[in-house]
């Protein structure tokens, strides 16, 4: 477990202020927050690049605020790689090892099995320029892990990465926290992949943390007005995946099911954007294949825009206008049916 | 009104470049001219004179103790500089800054103040080691005068090597000192390269301060660039042309080795 208490750090004219964070053992744990928000300083904390001014960081119940760096057993990935450019993958990824003293053999041995398990054996011997952005983020992932860190910390390690290489990587990275029972720590401003991978999500803000929790907790309740409107996703449900024919994936909320055209299986989050979902007082026919009843249990008036909460087993987010509201003649307790398609259906 | 910003830019630009080309000529035809010089017979003589071999060798070996000393010296001033926050930092830049700005005579001069007969000369002449009019006065003048060039290309070399390297070397239990000889040091050698020549060059080269430290004595702290001053004033030009001729071929081996290997190695780092 990582335990953060009242850590504070002056940089220029930015400063970290009494953060306070929990980490569990074997988390995927991920800090979301805007650019400058200071969350690569708040990783280079833990990871002890800097020293701290006020507070301490306990791994695994040891302080271990004054470790040096190269004494804290952390895994460290940068956005931007920072492979050796001197040295070939192979190299690379050998080179924690070498310093542990261990046998040649079993360092080839050990090398090998981790380039197979992150796909880049065919690249062992190529030097880091030569290779693409996520044969690059493949070899330094590759790198951290070989030596066993207690944790890996992750600075923005997809944002440099095109969208296919991302989803691949997003795919893998969750692998890998399965296979290696560790705990990670992944730094992003890209809620997507928090979404995909976290089991836990911190929200910084001007060198504070707002809010921490799992996703669907930050996404429905979020604590204040900046994590809402960050996070930016009003529809956010929870369910299991599985495949419903050749192009249509049925996922089961636990209280209702709902249709979507991606691909996908196992557990997953479900989004659907308020505006593409249709409110009507009747049941109509419409080519839209998720239709539910429900009650509704909150209006409010944004101006403009009227937001509704429905009540269809999930709480869905609506966005109707003003006029198609007054028509409607809609109020609480009132019920209603919502429509919307199965390409609205969006999956993480 | 394009078209004549065009022929306007384009003027400039000839100009400009008439003026590189026309100056570089200049400077080329200066440097050449010296090769023209001394008759064959006369280039071989001199060469091969007690006076010009003994300052070949005093002035090669000097400068590769000296330049190797400044090296050693230079290598953690300039880290430090580039990586390490410390109290009068500003100071320390500008004190190494300043020689490259101010003549290599007045260095000489205080050179030869501080070792001559009193502060640390006395101290050191206490102890048995004479540095003024000595071949370690040749030394340390050498020193004195290289030592702010290497510092400065050392300092953008290491500032070059992004910190985030030595960081992902600590993270993976390499201590600080394993760290800079297995990461910073391989990363820097471009830099480090072009230092060491840049420095045994300036060594080579320096003539006032070696001149009022070393003392200049026949076949004694005689160097090169002394020996072109001495022999010009005695009438003597066979031997002060052959001496810069051949100053000049290792310049321009220097420069060679530069282009050819240093920046070359710098890349993609």
């Amino acid at each position: 477990m990582i335990k953060i208490e009242n850590l504070s750090r002056d940089w220029k004219e930015f400063q970290l202020d009494h953060i306070n964070l929990e980490i569990k053992n074997n988390e995927y744990f991920v800090i979301l927050g805007p650019s400058g928000s200071g969350k690569t300083l708040l990783l280079e904390l833990i990871a002890g690049i800097w020293e701290v001014d006020s507070g301490d960081i306990y791994v695994d119940g040891k302080n271990m605020t004054w470790t040096p760096l190269e004494k804290r057993g952390v895994g460290f990935v940068y956005q931007n790689y920072m492979l050796f450019p001197h040295k070939t993958v192979f190299e690379n990824i050998a080179f924690g090892l070498n310093m542990r003293k261990v046998d040649k053999e079993e360092v080839k041995t050990r090398v090998n099995e981790m380039m197979k398990l992150l796909h880049i054996d065919h690249l062992a011997h190529r030097l880091p320029r030569t290779l693409s952005g996520g044969e690059q983020q493949r070899t330094a992932l590759a790198r951290a892990l070989i030596i066993n860190p207690k944790v890996l910390l992750m600075d923005e390690p997809l944002s440099a990465l095109d969208r296919k290489t991302r989803d691949d990587l997003i795919r893998e990275m969750k692998e890998l926290h399965q296979k290696f029972d560790i705990t990670f720590v992944h730094v992003t401003h890209n809620f997507d992949e928090a979404l995909a991978l976290a089991d836990r999500i911190a929200i910084m803000k001007d060198g504070r943390i707002s809010q921490v929790g799992d996703s669907t907790e930050i996404f429905r309740h979020p604590k204040d007005k900046f994590v809402a409107d960050f996070v930016g996703v009003e529809n956010i449900i929870k369910g299991v995946a599985r495949k419903d024919g050749a192009k249509i994936t049925l996922i089961d909320t636990g209280s209702i099911s709902i249709y979507t055209t991606e691909q996908k299986e196992g557990p997953v989050h479900v989004t659907v954007r308020p505006e593409d979902i249709i409110l009507s007082n009747k049941k109509v026919e419409t080519s839209a294949r998720n239709v539910f009843e429900g009650k509704i249990t909150e209006i409010i008036d944004n101006g403009a825009l009227i937001k509704l909460t429905v009540d269809v087993g999930e709480p869905l987010i609506v966005f109707l206008t003003r006029q198609s509201f007054l028509d409607m003649e809609l109020n609480i307790g009132r019920d209603v049916w919502t429509y919307f398609k199965a390409t609205a259906v969006h999956t993480f | 009104m394009n078209y004549k910003i065009d022929k306007m830019r384009s003027k400039l630009e000839l100009s400009f470049i008439s003026i590189a080309f026309i100056f570089t000529c200049i400077l080329f035809i200066i440097i050449g001219s010296i090769f023209l010089i001394p008759s064959f017979e006369g280039f071989i003589n001199a060469l091969f004179s007690d006076e010009i071999q003994f300052a070949l060798r005093l002035t090669l070996s000097t400068s590769i103790i000296a330049a190797s000393c400044v090296m050693l010296v230079a290598i953690p001033t300039a880290y430090s500089l580039a990586r390490y926050e410390f109290p009068l930092k500003s100071v320390v830049k500008s004190i190494i800054d300043l020689p490259m700005a101010f003549p290599e005579i007045v260095l000489g001069i205080a050179i030869l103040m501080m070792f001559g007969n009193q502060f640390l000369g006395n101290v050191l002449q206490n102890l048995g080691i004479d540095i003024v009019f000595t071949t370690a006065g040749v030394i340390v003048a050498q020193f004195f005068v290289a030592f702010p060039y290497s510092v400065r290309i050392l300092y953008s070399t290491f500032n070059y090597v992004n910190p985030r390297y030595e960081f992902v070397s600590r993270s993976l239990g390499y201590g600080e000192f394993e760290t800079l000889k297995n990461i910073t040091l391989p990363l820097a050698r471009g830099g480090i390269f072009a230092s060491s020549v840049v420095t045994i060059a300036r060594c080579i080269g320096t003539f006032g301060a070696v001149l009022l430290v070393g003392g200049g004595t026949y076949l004694k702290t005689e160097t090169l660039s002394i020996a072109i001053y001495y022999n010009l004033s005695l009438g003597n030009i066979d031997n002060a042309i052959t001496a810069a001729i051949i100053l000049v071929v290792i310049s321009f081996i220097a420069i060679f080795v530069l282009e050819k290997y240093a920046y070359k190695d710098m890349e993609g780092v």
